[in-house]
């Protein structure tokens, strides 16, 4: 579904500030597969899905989806395909805008937008059942504008918005970070879910070691840029807490 | 009483510039000097066009379509080749200052004893700029509720919003610069007709003017749930107009304007701690 060759990515290249987060780095990710990243801070996991997103550009290498290349195709043209949430919760809304209207935004995703009214009354209903799912009490909340809700409830909202409409991939980073322990494990089963439903292909960066085992079928150990342990299938499910931990602490 | 009766005239066609400065200012969050330059384009081409006998109603059109195009030239010139926004502005401003002598083919022409729309039908100024600009603001607030004016908006507030809808930001950014435009241009075709004659000076200084009164009007009336963005976009104009007619009244000169404009503009924006250049710094970082 999604292949990485040799992908190279430097920032600032020839200033002082030059900085080699990945070098020939290559990713395999198979149809329906759930991987879970894990690593340390700055280890590379968000320039990571910045670079299959498009968000910025490589300097060597290749990037497939379904065996075409992509490497070259602008971001916007990309998320056709892809869903994502940002790990800054205010990236994913407008905040200018009530809970409504970005969700009817997000709604319209593979239509057009043109002269018809932006809010289907119709579907309202539809919008509140969806905000009901995540126990936040959101759905009485319609016309309040996002930038009046807490970040933990931005990032909620980011993730109906990326979920809305059938896509290939979902991208997640640290989708739960903002969230108090509850509703974090409230989003994450949701989550779930969604991409089981929806038979999505899923990459999901988190901190939370637990959600990393108890979800998704791979698992993947980033380090200074590079997957230091890759665990599949049964393998992975026999990864135990301990063992990540340990592969956190050694070099 | 005539004195009013002016404040209002003149309000009411700058108000329409002023909607189009909502629009690149507050809505897509560009400052826009285009202005100046696409104000003068629309009253170029209603001088000449109404020279030439054309119907000025016409003309107000065909000036919006070339207001139109100056404003997607500023965006094509800032989201293609990466131009900073005031730069890009200021760009096209500077090429539509010969442009438009290029049209008139002078710096001043009289359109006395020329038709135009106020003296076609026998209705007082006032009466005609009201419809006009109803009509203006009507179009606007319903163009905000379709799913393209949500989408303008939402390209002004978060980019990345548009682009994971799977569209192209650069695209809506320039579509909404050419709206503003075309509504300067619009502006400026008015006020040739209204005074009857053609400047090339005419539009310095409209687009500080008309985001003085963007920022009066919308301070003002923040509060006040139900006069929507488009109201106090055009009572601030008028009531900024009327500003600058009592200062002229209590004994200023003409030629103190724009030292009254930039005193007026400034005092409105320390005092509606509306500071735009340092929320867009602070974005930037
Ligand atoms: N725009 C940028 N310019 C320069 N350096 C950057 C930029 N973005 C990231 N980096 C650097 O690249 C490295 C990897 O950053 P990245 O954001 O991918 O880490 P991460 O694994 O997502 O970390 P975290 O868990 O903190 O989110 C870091 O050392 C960071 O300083
Ligand atoms: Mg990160």
């Amino acid at each position: 579904m999604i292949r990485l060759e040799n992908v190279s990515k430097t920032y600032n290249i020839g200033t002082n500030f030059e900085k080699n987060v990945l070098k020939e780095f290559n990713l395999s990710v198979k149809k329906n597969d759930f991987v879970s990243i894990v690593g340390p801070n700055g280890s590379g996991k968000t320039t990571l899905f910045n670079i299959i997103c498009g968000s910025i550009d490589i300097d060597n290498g290749k990037i497939f989806l379904e065996d075409k290349e992509i490497s070259k195709i602008k971001e916007f043209k990309r998320y056709k395909y892809i869903g994502r949430v940002h790990q800054n919760p205010s990236v994913g809304t407008c905040l200018n805008m009530t809970i409504l209207e970005n969700l009817a935004l997000a709604d319209n995703k593979m239509k057009h937008y043109n002269l018809t009214w932006g809010i289907d009354r119709k579907k309202i209903d539809e919008y509140k059942e969806k905000l009901k799912m995540l126990e936040l009490g959101l759905e009485e909340h319609l016309n309040t504008k996002v930038q009046n809700l807490s970040g933990g409830q931005q990032q909620a909202i980011s993730l109906i918005m990326a979920t809305m409409n059938p896509i290939d991939i979902l991208i997640l980073d640290e989708h739960t970070a903002a969230l108090d322990p509850k509703t974090a494990e409230i989003i994450m089963k949701l989550t779930d879910k969604i991409i089981k439903e929806q038979k999505i292909t899923t990459l999901m960066i988190t901190h939370n070691l637990k959600y990393a085992i108890n979800y998704g079928n791979r698992l993947l150990v980033m380090k200074q840029g590079q997957i230091v342990l890759d665990r599949k299938g049964k393998e992975k499910n026999n990864t135990t807490y301990e063992e990540l931990i340990d592969k956190f602490s050694c070099i | 009483m005539n004195i009013l009766i002016g404040v209002i005239e003149q309000g009411l066609i700058y108000a329409i510039a002023a909607l189009g400065i909502y629009i690149t200012y507050k809505i897509l969050d560009f400052p826009d000097l285009t202005a100046d330059g696409s104000f003068v384009l629309g009253a170029a081409i209603t001088s000449s066009l109404i020279i030439n006998g054309v119907n000025p109603l016409i003309c107000i059109f065909i000036s919006g379509i070339f207001g139109f195009l100056a404003g997607i030239t500023t965006g094509i010139i800032h989201v293609k080749f990466k131009v900073r926004d005031l730069l890009a502005g200021i760009i096209t401003m500077m090429a539509l200052y010969s442009i438009n002598l290029r049209i008139v083919g002078k710096a001043n022409v009289t359109l006395m004893n020329m038709n135009d729309i106020f003296n076609m039908l026998n209705v007082p100024v006032v009466m005609i700029m009201i419809v006009i600009v109803l009509i203006i603001k009507i179009l606007l607030d319903l163009y905000f509720k379709t799913k393209s004016g949500y989408l303008l908006k939402a390209v002004g507030n978060n980019p990345n919003v548009v682009i994971s809808l799977a569209r192209n930001d650069g695209n809506i950014k320039i579509l909404g610069l050419a709206i503003g435009n075309s509504l300067v241009a619009i502006s400026g075709s008015l006020l040739c007709q209204q005074q009857g004659f053609f400047e090339i000076t005419m539009g310095n200084g409209v687009m500080v003017m008309s985001l003085a009164s963007v920022i009066i009007g919308l301070t003002i009336f923040k509060n006040i749930k139900y006069i929507s963005d488009t109201t106090s976009v055009i009572i601030g104009n008028i009531l900024y107009k009327g500003c600058v007619s009592l200062a002229l009244l209590i004994g200023f000169e003409a030629s103190d304007i724009k030292l009254i404009t930039a005193t007026l503009f400034l005092v409105v924006l320390i005092t509606s701690r509306n500071k735009i250049f340092e929320i867009r710094e602070r974005r930037k970082t």
